[in-house]
Order: C-alpha cells, then sequence, then structure tokens
C-alpha cells in the first residue's frame, strides 16, 4: 500500500444512547450507553476489499455507518480520501455521497415497494443533479442494469420491486448504488439473504464490477468463508473492539486470537468426517452497554489466562455455572449460604457478599469456585472473611493492545 | 442402522397444498421419507423447496388454508387418523417442536419455569406442582440453564439461552421424535454449533429420532446421519450424509453442493435459473429447466426416486429405475 487510503478512521467510539423500552421506564431501569464501536483504528487501500468480520453485536454495522457518516461518531477520526470529515454535517457530506455508496443486507427494505425500477435506480442521478430528463435517466438507468446483469434492461425499468427475484431485486440495489460512479462501497452483508444457488453469481458480479468501476469494497459479514473468499485484507471484531486485523491469508492459514480461532471452528463444514468442535466458547456475545473489562472475549475464551481482565461480575457468573453443576440439593444449600446472586456487592476491583453467621461457610464456597476456575483464580488477589461478610479482591484488569504477531495485530495478552 | 430399528417417523406419499389467491400451490409432492429411532436426519433444500411446510405437516401445524394427502405414521400408528386430542397429546409426549424463533413459542408473561409446569401438568394430570417444578430444573440444567434463572421471564434470555429452553421444553416428556426446524438460523455461529452438539447428546443419550429442516448443508454434513435434499416440493436425492456428500447423483444436488462457499472454495459456482413457481410447475422433472444434463425424457416424465447405489437414492434418469 503505497497510495494513501481511500478511508482512514483512528480511534474511532460510536456510541448511543439506548431507548428505554416501555418496560424499562414501568420497572424505572436506566440502560444506558452501548458502547457499538469503542476505539477502532484501520486503513482501507485503494482497489482493497476490506473485510469487516463478527458476530450480531460485534459494531461491524455501526462503524460500516460511522464511516459513512450514517451514524455520529462520538469519538476519533474517519478520513475520506485524505479528508477529515469526522465533524462534517449533512449538508457538507451531500456531494461526497456520490463517491460513497452501500448497498444492504435486505433489497426488500431498501427497495421502495411503490418506486418503478427506473425511479428507484435514477434516484441518485437526480438528487446530485447529474441527470435529470426522463430520457436520461432512462438511458442511464438502462446502461447500470445492463452492467448488474440485468439484460436487456428495458423490461426491467418500468416494473416494481415486487415483480422481480431476490438476487434480480439486490443487483438493482448494487446498480442504484453504482449509478453515481462512487469509489467506496459498503457492501453489509449483500449476499445473507440469498439462497445459495444464486449467492454466488451475486459475488462474481461485485467482483467483476470492482474491476471494470475501479471500486474499494468494505464487505462488512458474519460469514467467514465468504470473506475468506473474497477479501484482501479482514479485521475480526468483538463487542465494538478488533481482535484480529491484517492481511485475510494469514489470518485464515493460522488464525491467533482465540476469538478468531472458535469462530473459524465453529464453521459449519459440508464434510460429514467433521463434527462440531468439541470445545467451544461458553455462552453468548454479552450487552454492548456494559463490556466486559480487559479483553472484552475473556469471560467466554478457552484459553482464557489470569491477565485477561477478569472483574468481580465473572466470580457471580462462575457462582452460577456451578450451581448449575451441582445436585439441586447442593445448589439449594450454598445459596442458603450465599444469597441471592444479585444481592453480591460489586464494587470497582472488589465483590463483597453478605453472609452474617455464615462467613466462613461462604468464604469455604467462593473458595472452591476460584479453584474450579483456574484462570480467574490468577486474577484474585485474596479472599477474606470479616465482620459476617466475605471480601474477594482483584487486580486492577488492564485492556491488551494490537501487537503484531505473524504478519497481523492481534489484541491478545497471549501473545 | 435405518434397516434394523423400527422407524420412529415413516411419512408415505405425502402431498400438502395451499389454497390461494391465485390458485392451488402444491408444495409438498409425494414425499416418502422414514426415521429410525436415534437416527438424525437433514431435510435441505431452499426457500421455498417445501421442507418447512413437510415438517409441519407431519406433525399436522399448518395453517388454515393448508390440506394433506397421505400418511404419516408415528410410532407405528398413523398419526393423521388420529383424534384432534390424541394428536395434541402426542405432541409433547411422543414428537417434539423445536422453531427458528422461540420467543414466537414462549410466553412472555410466564416465568420460564411456568413453562414447563404448565406442559407436564396438561400431559401428566398426577404429577404434583413442585415435582413438575423439579422436572423443569433437571431438564432446564440439562440445556446449561442454571437453576438461578428458571423464575426469569422469556425477555430475560438472550437467543441461544432461549433455544435452549424451547429444547428443554421439547423434551421434558421425553419424545422419541424431535422435528426441529431451522433451529439455529437466527444465531451466530458459536452459539449454532452450542445448539447443534446439544441435538447431537440429546440424539445418542435418548435414542431420539430427529428431523433436522434447514438450507445449511453444512450443519447437516456435521450432525446427521443421513440427508434428504428437496427441490420444488420433492425429495430429489436421499442417503447416507458420507454418500451424498462426497458423491451427489442428483445434478440439483451436485450444483448446490458445488455453490456452498465454504472455507476450501476457491473458486465460485452457482446454478443457472430460478426454481419454478409452484402453481404452474413445469413438465417432467422440476429441476430440468436450469439442468445442465436436460435429455428429452427430462421435460416428459417425472422421474421416481430408485436406488442408485448402496441405498443413496434419486429422482433422476441419468440412472436406471426412475
Amino acid at each position: 500500500m503505497t497510495d494513501p487510503p481511500i478511508v482512514r478512521v483512528v480511534d474511532l467510539e460510536t456510541h448511543f444512547m439506548v431507548r428505554e423500552s416501555f418496560a424499562d421506564r414501568l420497572f424505572g431501569r436506566s440502560r444506558g450507553v452501548v458502547h457499538a464501536v469503542d476505539g477502532v483504528s484501520l486503513e482501507i487501500g485503494r482497489g482493497e476489499v476490506f473485510g469487516l468480520v463478527g458476530e450480531s453485536g460485534s459494531g461491524k454495522t455501526t462503524l460500516g455507518r460511522t464511516i459513512l457518516k450514517l451514524a455520529e461518531p462520538t469519538s476519533g477520526r474517519v478520513e475520506f480520501e485524505g479528508t477529515d470529515i469526522t465533524r462534517w454535517d449533512e449538508d457538507a457530506m451531500r456531494p461526497l455521497r456520490r463517491k460513497m455508496q452501500v448497498v444492504f443486507q435486505d433489497p426488500n427494505a431498501s427497495l421502495n415497494p411503490a418506486m418503478r425500477i427506473v425511479d428507484a435506480v435514477g434516484h441518485p442521478l437526480k438528487i446530485h443533479g447529474i441527470e435529470t430528463s426522463r430520457r436520461g435517466l432512462r438511458i442511464a438507468v438502462g446502461d447500470i442494469l445492463d452492467r448488474v446483469g440485468l439484460s436487456p434492461p428495458d423490461p426491467f425499468l418500468d416494473k416494481y420491486p415486487d415483480d422481480l427475484s431476490g438476487g434480480q431485486k439486490q443487483r438493482v440495489a448494487i446498480a442504484r448504488a453504482l449509478i453515481t460512479n462512487p469509489s467506496f462501497v459498503v457492501l453489509d452483508e449483500p449476499v445473507a439473504m440469498l439462497d445459495m444457488s444464486v449467492r454466488a453469481r451475486v459475488l462474481e458480479l461485485l467482483l467483476s464490477l470492482k474491476r471494470d468501476f475501479s471500486l474499494t469494497y468494505l464487505f462488512i459479514t458474519h460469514d467467514l468463508a465468504t470473506a475468506k473468499f473474497l477479501c484482501d485484507r479482514i479485521a475480526i471484531m468483538y463487542l465494538g473492539k478488533v481482535a484480529e486485523i491484517g492481511p485475510a491469508a494469514p489470518i485464515y492459514a493460522d488464525p491467533k486470537h482465540p476469538y478468531t480461532q472458535a469462530l473459524l471452528g465453529a464453521i459449519p463444514q459440508p464434510d460429514p468426517s467433521r463434527r462440531v468442535p468439541p470445545t467451544l466458547p461458553k455462552g453468548e456475545i454479552p450487552d454492548a452497554v456494559s463490556p466486559p473489562a480487559g479483553c472484552r472475549f475473556h469471560p467466554r475464551c478457552v484459553a482464557a489466562i489470569g491477565t485477561c481482565g477478569w472483574e468481580p461480575r465473572d466470580l457471580v457468573d462462575r457462582i452460577e455455572d456451578r450451581w448449575g453443576r451441582l445436585g439441586l440439593d447442593d445448589f439449594e444449600r450454598e445459596r442458603a449460604v450465599i444469597g441471592e446472586l444479585s444481592a453480591i456487592r460489586l464494587q470497582a476491583d472488589e465483590l463483597v457478599i453478605v453472609a452474617g453467621g455464615r462467613a466462613d461457610d461462604a468464604k469455604a464456597i467462593i473458595e472452591d469456585v476460584v479453584r474450579e476456575a483456574p484462570a480467574l483464580g490468577g486474577a484474585v488477589e485474596s479472599i477474606a472473611a470479616a465482620s459476617g461478610s466475605v471480601i474477594v479482591r482483584f487486580r486492577h484488569p488492564t485492556e491488551p493492545p494490537l501487537r503484531q504477531v505473524g504478519g497481523r495485530d492481534v489484541a491478545c495478552v497471549l501473545y | 442402522m435405518r434397516t434394523q430399528a423400527p422407524p420412529i417417523l415413516s411419512v408415505h406419499d405425502m402431498r400438502v397444498g395451499y389454497r390461494t389467491p391465485r390458485g392451488v400451490v402444491i408444495a409438498v409432492d409425494g414425499v416418502t421419507i422414514e426415521i429410525a429411532e436415534g437416527e438424525a436426519v437433514g431435510l435441505v433444500g431452499e426457500s421455498g423447496c417445501g421442507k418447512t411446510t413437510l415438517g409441519r405437516a407431519i406433525v399436522g401445524v399448518l395453517p388454515e388454508e393448508g390440506f394433506v394427502e397421505g400418511r404419516v405414521e408415528i410410532g407405528g400408528r398413523d398419526f393423521t387418523a388420529l383424534p384432534r386430542d390424541e394428536r395434541r397429546r402426542m405432541r409433547g409426549e411422543e414428537i417434539a417442536l423445536v422453531f427458528q424463533e422461540p420467543m414466537t413459542r414462549l410466553n412472555p408473561l410466564m416465568r420460564v419455569e411456568d413453562h414447563f409446569v404448565e406442559t407436564i401438568r396438561a400431559h401428566k394430570s398426577d404429577v404434583t406442582k413442585d415435582e413438575a417444578k423439579r422436572m423443569a430444573r433437571e431438564a432446564l440444567k440439562a440445556m446449561g440453564i442454571p437453576p438461578t434463572r428458571v423464575s426469569s421471564y422469556p425477555h430475560e434470555f438472550s437467543g441461544g439461552m432461549r433455544q435452549r429452553i424451547m429444547i428443554a421444553l421439547g423434551i421434558v416428556l421425553r419424545p422419541k421424535l424431535v422435528i426441529a426446524d431451522e433451529p439455529t438460523t437466527a444465531l451466530d455461529v458459536i452459539v449454532e454449533a452450542q445448539i447443534l452438539s446439544i441435538l447431537e447428546d440429546l440424539k445418542d443419550s435418548y435414542d431420539m429420532g430427529l428431523l433436522l429442516i434447514t438450507h445449511n448443508l453444512g450443519i447437516v454434513a456435521q450432525t446427521c446421519d443421513r440427508v434428504a435434499v428437496m427441490y420444488a416440493g420433492k425429495i430429489v436425492e436421499i442417503g447416507d450424509v458420507r454418500d451424498v456428500f462426497a458423491e451427489p447423483k442428483h445434478p440439483y444436488t451436485q450444483g448446490l453442493l458445488r455453490s456452498l462457499i465454504h472455507l476450501d472454495t476457491t473458486e465460485l459456482s452457482s446454478i443457472p435459473g430460478a426454481p419454478p413457481d409452484l402453481l404452474r410447475p413445469p413438465p417432467g422433472c422440476r429441476f430440468a429447466p436450469r439442468c445442465p444434463h436436460r435429455m428429452p425424457v427430462c421435460t416428459e416424465r417425472v422421474p421416481v426416486l430408485a436406488e442408485v447405489e448402496g441405498g443413496q437414492e434419486a429422482a433422476c434418469f441419468l440412472y436406471p429405475g426412475s
């Protein structure tokens, strides 16, 4: 990459206030701030296909939208073709919109069902004042439909989205994105809704359009297999942060971050000799309102060690896990000692269980829990019983920075 | 394996149609399939192929405008001929249903535990409430839901946990057959793998038959013993997963497997055209208009499933017997 990048993102954060539901207001809950994108830096080179890969809740879509300024960044910087656009308002952005376009997952949602194809695809030309005559629009739209494989285009011009198949609708959405001759296109799960037998055709189309129009793609997907085929470089995102980033080839050949390894291992392969992997990360991606400290993946990680960022609430989860394994009688006995999990007091690096006269019993249970979870145990500084309470002190968590390992950057304490 | 154990499910020549404003659509057209105890069969196909309709028709939960012909035997009894009450009893005690979106099946105003108590006591009136609660806790525990969460409400759980709850609820009465329709489609890949390994464990520990309906061939390869491939309302190929994935016989199966994008994909492939409109299906083989091996006979006669080799059956005139 000797050319300057087409997109540069520096320490980008996009946070949302959570809109409270009726139930939240009813029960007086405050939901706080979603850390959708939480300190991401990356560069996308001209002509690249850059893959943004992650599960739902990873922040990949929000990052794509923030780069397009469809979501407002909270802090950090977004540059497009060398210009800082972080604080540009919609008026300032409008001329740029010709050059940065987007294709969404669901063409049914992105195409107005009451608009004919010629009007839907020609709309951006009208908005930008590039072409306004009816005749001119029909010609321009016909040309681009032809380029996206809807040919001959004439029969399509006056159709409505509902007259088309899913694959055809997505081609229309692609045509609308390309009609302004952009240089950068965000593809947000562009084939996820399509049946397998037509997916490949749309991907082939995207690759050939990229060559013909000298495009740069940001390909957002949960599908690591498609990203492997399509992307030059990828970033694996987890809960608003980049876990691993670099050229696709070394990452797929030898994934370093345990999260990347878990994702790759969990993809179902069409090979009956492979079975579901025996060790899987536990649980699910947590709420981005209060993400885990340290490495955000640590509570689920099968390779976690003492320095991954353990905090008091992780111990509460481990108590709950233990109770899930115990017989019901043992569970009831321990709960009588520990009390309700929701009553455990969580402070910065400290957890307090009020156990009254049974503090020593509670301490013994907690010691068992910590023994059963050696990685978490590595972060526990002390367990003490004093004046009816058990106090567990944790080492202060730190977050692993991205470090260069084997031709890519990884944010993991193992390296 | 399928020849020794008696089938827990036997579907014979099933036809399912819907009356629509535009006419009658035959969504499932002459399907015959058997599942043995402890056997997992994957039913795969793309949207609109009839796989979901088939699953629903088997257990008799079709929408009003649907109609069913053919015979369904569950545990050796003719299910379709049973009175409505008896069928309802069997759903739960002998068959479990697991759907894609568990939230539509869980009552948002009912604690998780109470779903179990209700289900258990509806089927077994002699079970006390306390005993039912105990059964609920055991069933949830087996699915990894800790006892501290049993009195929470459905919305307090994540998507994967809800699906675990649905599975726990489905199997609390130890049915012999589970029909799971896209049970992991709404889930992320790691949680999907967690749920699949639960289904595998259940199949092995309780000798349950499993009909896994999905569009995802990778899931079928990794969790099923046999696979049935559906296209436009018909099963076009059925066989042991190892045989079908190693050497697919039907041109549709071949095209579908080639079009799969997986980690070893080096070039893209697709099937030309689109599935037919089932209001007016093409004559002969329904895949013929898209088939690279099309012969004159393909548009004149309808091929039937016939054994190609070693228990692998295909409905295609490339092979004798069809």
